[in-house]
């Protein structure tokens, strides 16, 4: 379609970011790489420092160190950002008394973006019968609807989504997954957060695991599951190493034999429990699966 | 900076029409300026609805049989107001509203020979210390000054037909305060009393002692000190007083702007509100992802708010202006002492546009205050404090000093005539110089949020 016309290529980037709050220290030399394509999953426990990664990518907010590039560039050198990346980071970021339809408004206007625009994506995300509600009239599943179509708005290469599951109904869930990977293979970079493995086990690619800020695993879904396999047929291997170089290598063959035997996701799901077990900031409650 | 830039105030735009609450604060802001103007315009006269004049003030004389002068040297003066006076008189009689002449210095107009309320003719611009000499011949009263008590120079001659043989003589002060506000205008300046010393003091012919009234009812608290048989040093203190002929004052065009301070508030809180509702809801992320030039996000505000804040506010100025004309006669502010005024004169058109551009230049500093505190109960509360606290503290700081260096100096740019009131009395005379410190606050505020914003993650 017009991804020739497309001004930036759709990667995003992280070279070395490091950010404290205080005396907390959020990222810590963060390192990535975010291709176009696929969907790629950004997990770690709460507070692993992925919004705060996220920020720093959207030049919200500054990095102690490192860089953050989209497309080669920083966010913040970028005249019309929402044409290069589109973004959802907090669904309830919205003025209460504003219409649905008023607060895509003034963000199209802000980039040059056309108002029809803003009937597209709200027709896409399915809000189009609300779009004249007041947004805090809205339940918090429609907000996050109303979030994906502001990130959709520029028609952007690279897309970022902070937990989008967040609030929506098992339908909701479904339809999600199904539009991040349209999104991906329309050769859009498209990057997920989630606290929780399980909700993107089926719709990502390829896997960011950060735990306090590290950077725990940078790995395909199936070589992670593969190495999960591998894992758990060595059993005392403790926990699992945080390198996806490692996990490549015995990758294909496993993977094969872990789906005939059915444990792939409790294997993935585990796999992703010992990369982050000791990097969970907050252990007093398991994640429940 | 200017990249892009209409399509950010286009957004910003969007943003405020878009928010209903933003749309009613501004037109309430706007009904509070029309409704106070009605409301002030539906009044009594004020300070002139018993006489056309007013006539308050200690007066320390003694009675004066034909032909005569008197010679003072006002050695010091201590008032607040410009039109305060210090000097001699000779009056008819000892009561309010009697013909009299007088010659003074002020604290701001020179020297002045004033007449019944309705002459005042401009000596030299000598403040005191300085003599002064006034003299009866016939009907005809004579003025003169001197720097050093021997060479005298004369201010002018008023000429008092039908003035009795004994008037009384002496020495006055005045200190012009409640008296010189327009009745349109409430009046939060407090004027200290007005005291003049004198020494050298001199009478012609020596006749019946000394005595002081106040005249007018002008009662000081404390009782007049006790003077000798010929007193040559004589202090007056006048508490508040005031010698002056009803005169156009600009109340028909005061009124229309009598909600200035009433429209004020709400707009305070509306720049205010109009950044800090953006982080309070997070939104201020989303607003610099999609432009992540913070100065000009910021300015793009200003200029929306700039906009749409003066147009409003200038319409319910001129607004009120036409609204009240008929009222005002109705209530006595008519020709030939108050002139129809016209919005082709220039100081109409100044005190109007000004007090848009006050109220702009007011919600521009809110809104600069809101960038920097980011949060709108804060910054609600610090603008409406830094504009009224000035007001608060007056009467208890006694001088001009907190309202002349608070934001409402902005004021000054409605002053008509030099004698008005509270509000200008801190600036009287320079229209500009309140209203160039509140653009200094407002670009201080702005400048101070544009800083913050860069430095600061949102």
């Amino acid at each position: 379609m017009n991804l020739i016309e497309r001004p930036t290529a759709a990667t995003i980037e992280t070279h070395g970011l490091r950010k404290h709050y205080g005396r907390t220290l959020a990222v810590n030399d963060l390192t990535f790489t975010v291709v176009p394509g696929r969907v790629t999953g950004f997990v770690g426990p709460n507070g692993a420092g992925k919004s705060t990664t996220m920020r720093m990518i959207l030049g919200l907010d500054t990095p102690d160190e490192g860089r953050a590039l989209v497309g080669g560039r920083p966010y913040r050198g970028l005249r019309t950002p929402l044409r290069h990346v589109g973004a959802l980071l907090d669904a309830n970021a919205l003025h209460p008394a504003r219409r649905a339809c008023d607060h895509l408004l003034w963000m199209a206007h802000s980039n040059g973006i056309p108002a029809r625009r803003v009937d597209e994506v709200l027709d896409q995300v399915g809000l189009a019968t609300v779009a004249r509600r007041r947004a805090g009239a809205f339940s918090l599943g429609m907000k996050q609807r109303l979030g994906i179509a502001a990130a959709l708005l520029g028609d952007a290469p690279v897309l970022m989504f902070d937990e989008p599951v967040n609030g929506l109904d098992p339908e909701g869930i479904r339809w999600i997954c199904g539009l991040l990977r349209g999104l991906a293979a329309q050769g859009r970079a498209v990057l997920v957060s989630s606290h929780l493995m399980s909700e993107l086990e089926d719709t990502a690619d390829h896997l960011i695991v950060i735990g306090r800020g590290r950077l725990l695993a940078d790995t395909s879904v199936r070589d992670l599951r593969a190495q999960a396999s591998g894992g758990r047929a060595q059993a005392s291997g403790g926990r699992a190493q945080a390198s996806g170089e490692r996990a490549q290598a015995p990758g294909a063959q496993t993977q094969a034999s872990g789906e005939r035997h059915g444990l792939e996701q409790i294997s993935l799901e585990e796999a992703y429990l010992r990369l982050t077990r000791d990097a969970t900031e907050y252990t007093a409650t398991e994640d429940g699966t | 900076m200017m990249d892009g830039f209409p399509d950010v105030m286009r957004a910003e735009w969007t943003k405020f029409r878009s928010v209903p609450v933003y749309l009613g604060t501004l037109l309430g802001a706007a009904g509070l300026m029309v409704l106070f103007a009605v409301l002030i315009s539906s009044g009594s006269p004020g300070t002139y609805d018993q006489a056309p004049y007013v006539d308050r003030f200690r007066f320390t004389h003694r009675p004066l049989t034909g032909d005569g002068s008197i010679v003072a040297r006002v050695a010091g003066q201590r008032a607040d107001h410009p039109w305060a006076m210090a000097g001699v008189m000779i009056k008819e009689s000892a009561t309010a509203g009697a013909p009299y002449a007088v010659l003074a210095v002020t604290r701001g107009h020179g020297i002045r020979l004033q007449a019944r309320f309705t002459t005042d003719i401009a000596g030299s611009d000598h403040k005191a210390p300085h003599w002064l000499k006034l003299t009866r011949a016939g009907t005809v009263i004579t003025g003169y000054t001197s720097t050093d008590g021997s060479v005298w120079r004369p201010v002018g001659t008023v000429t008092m037909t039908g003035l009795p043989s004994t008037v009384e003589m002496g020495l006055f002060a005045t200190s012009p305060g409640a008296e010189r506000a327009v009745p349109m205008r409430p009046v939060l300046m407090r004027t200290r009393p007005g005291t003049a010393v004198f020494d050298n003091v001199s009478v012609t012919a020596p006749g019946p002692p000394w005595r002081t009234d106040d005249i007018g009812g002008a009662g000081s608290p404390e009782p007049p000190p006790p003077l000798g048989i010929e007193p040559t040093a004589v202090t007056v203190t006048t508490p508040a007083g005031d010698i002056i002929g009803q005169a156009d004052d600009g109340s028909r065009v005061i009124a229309a702007v009598a909600g200035s301070i009433a429209g004020l508030l709400p707009l305070l809180a509306l720049g205010s509100a109009f950044v800090t509702a953006e982080y309070e809801h997070g939104l201020i992320r989303t607003t610099f992802a999609a432009r992540p030039g913070r100065v000009q996000v910021l300015a793009a505000k200003a200029v929306v708010l700039a906009a749409t804040v003066f147009t409003t506010t200038l319409v319910a100025g001129l607004a009120a202006f036409l609204i009240t004309q008929p009222l005002l006669r109705l209530q006595g502010f008519r020709p030939p002492t108050y002139p129809d005024p016209s919005l082709a004169d220039p100081t109409v058109l100044r005190v109007l546009v000004g007090t848009a551009a006050f109220l702009t230049l007011g919600a521009v500093l809110a809104l600069g205050v809101g960038a920097i505190l980011r949060h709108t109960a804060a910054a609600v509360t610090t603008t409406i404090v830094l504009a009224m606290a000035p007001v608060l503290v007056t009467p208890m700081a006694g001088g001009p000093w907190p309202q002349r260096l608070g934001p409402l100096a902005g004021l000054s740019i409605q002053q008509i005539k030099e004698t008005d009131d509270a509000f200008l009395l801190p600036w009287a005379g320079r229209t500009w110089t309140g209203f160039t410190l509140l653009c200094a606050y407002a670009a201080f505020a702005f400048a101070g949020g544009c800083v913050l914003m860069r430095r600061r993650d949102p």
